[in-house]
């Protein structure tokens, strides 16, 4: 067991170096990043708590993926493998542990902790076996397999555009339609493999153009629905989602650009904290997209010849 | 006519590739053969111009890539994205009216299924009907054999010869010798 985690240790370490950090200031800058997150969060909405719990869950699902579950299964007795995985759902959760206790956040504090021993035993091995119908069909291929993975927070979203009308919440009306961008955002995180950037016969800056152009379309598809219901339930401020549509395409443009920046690989961390700042402060934008796009040029190049 | 001229391959200090010289001609099947790590996928991704290469790569099809139809030892395949929509992925390059994939469906896959529910023969089966839909000029096969059923092999062979009666370059990458007739 103790070589197990030396290694998970290491494969940490070799992933912050890839990420362009020296690992030491990699794990300072994500302490700093997650107090920092979690006290702007506590400032910012009373829900932070159960927003942070849920955070947790999610790396817990993650970490518990069928894939990763299977091979350790394959590797280590049963014994074994139930205390690998205790301890790293227990890794996971001290953090937050530890930020709830400061904040007196007892109830969430007391939720997390029967579901990280419990989720070691969640079979995520079901899956839905259907073909999920998505309306990008003639689109390639971002917004079809990120429809199909998170269409339930489109759903909610939807549904929380048509409370915020019905309770007169303009404010909740526009959390969605953003909700509904930065989940668009997420499906520009992963690279796909050089097969299919290969396939394209366009040159660079095409190629670029051509992902943006249709990253928008797809975008609207999810989005104008939200759009014209917040004009028509609010028309005095009709103007305020439409600025939130136009700053959440230039967003999706940047995102898409940041991806391909760090292609083929991941987006490198001192890459994911100039975007985030750009989130935090707009204007940013500015300077960040043709540093992005200046390398994107340049790493699709070879491909793309 | 695909010409490589002294084409070298070096990762840091480690030569891959050293001055490999090749005449590759229509309506001809090459077989390229040699150990784990010798460099052959190098060499494969190197003619597809996803390597950068030093040396000189002719071709009569400009870009040889727009004619060039690549099936990988281990094809990537996205999560959640049908059969269907993977050709259409990989039609993309022809920019074409889509055609009736169903009547092409040679290996009679599930296609409305996700392609990662696939078993290892048949995501390669569904990489190598991709590239012949893409009506290719020149095909580059890293293993086609390798992970599919005896009917499929013989299916393949039969398809790779038929590819040679229609005047394409096949250029056939094995870990080991294999017969072909």
């Amino acid at each position: 067991m103790k070589v197990y985690f030396r290694l998970q240790y290491l494969r940490f370490e070799r992933w912050l170096q890839e990420s362009g950090v020296h690992p030491f200031l990699g794990m300072i800058l994500m302490a700093i990043a997650f107090i920092g997150g979690s006290e702007y969060a506590y400032y910012k909405t009373s829900y932070a708590p159960w927003i942070l719990c849920l955070i947790a869950i999610s790396y817990l699902f993650k970490i518990g993926a069928q894939e990763r579950t299977e091979q350790l299964k394959a590797i280590f007795s049963r014994d074994l493998f139930i205390k690998i995985r205790l301890l790293e759902n227990v890794l996971i959760i001290i953090p937050f542990l530890l930020l709830f206790a400061l904040k007196g956040s007892w109830i969430p504090a007391l939720s997390l902790i029967p579901i990280a021993p419990l989720l070691i035993f969640w079979n995520q091995g079901f899956r839905f076996n259907r073909t999920i119908p998505t309306p990008f069909k003639k689109f390639p291929f971002e917004f079809i397999i990120g429809f199909r993975k998170s269409f339930p927070i489109i759903l909610l979203a939807w549904f929380l555009v048509y409370k915020s009308i019905d309770v007169d919440n303009f404010n909740l009306g526009l959390a969605a339609l953003g909700l509904v961008f930065l989940n668009n955002m997420s499906f520009f995180l992963k690279p796909e493999s050089p097969y299919f950037v290969w396939i394209f016969s366009t040159t660079p800056s095409q190629f670029l153009k051509r992902k943006a152009w249709v990253a928008m379309i797809c975008n609207s598809i999810l989005t104008v629905p939200i759009l014209v219901a917040l004009c028509i339930g609010y028309p005095e401020n009709w103007w305020i989602p439409l600025l939130i549509q136009f700053v959440g395409y230039v967003f999706l443009v940047s995102v898409i650009l940041a991806k391909y920046s760090a292609y083929p690989g991941e987006i490198s961390i001192p890459q994911g904290i100039l975007y985030a700042l750009s989130l935090w402060f707009p204007p940013m934008l500015l300077l960040v997209i043709p540093l992005f796009y200046k390398q994107s040029i340049k790493n699709l190049k070879p491909i793309l010849k | 006519m695909i010409q490589l001229e002294n084409i070298t391959k070096s990762y840091g200090t480690k030569k891959v590739l050293k001055g490999i010289n090749l005449d590759l001609e229509k309506g001809k099947v090459y077989g390229i053969v040699g150990e784990n790590g010798a460099g052959k996928t190098t060499l494969f991704k190197c003619i597809a111009g996803l390597e950068p290469f030093e040396g000189d790569l002719n071709s009569d099809f400009q870009p040889l890539k727009n004619h060039l139809g690549l099936l990988e030892t281990n094809p990537a395949f996205l999560s959640r994205i049908t059969g269907w929509e993977y050709f259409e992925i990989v039609m993309l390059r022809q920019r074409s009216k889509q055609e009736d994939f169903e009547a092409q469906n040679i290996f009679e896959l599930p296609l409305d299924l996700y392609a990662e529910s696939y078993s290892t023969g048949m995501k390669k089966k569904l990489a190598f009907m991709a590239i012949l839909l893409q009506k290719n000029e020149v095909f580059i096969l890293d293993e086609p054999f390798n992970g599919v059923d005896i009917q499929s092999n013989i299916l393949i062979t039969e398809l790779i010869l038929k590819l040679k009666s229609l005047g394409k370059t096949v250029i056939i990458f094995f870990p080991y010798f294999f017969y072909f007739k």
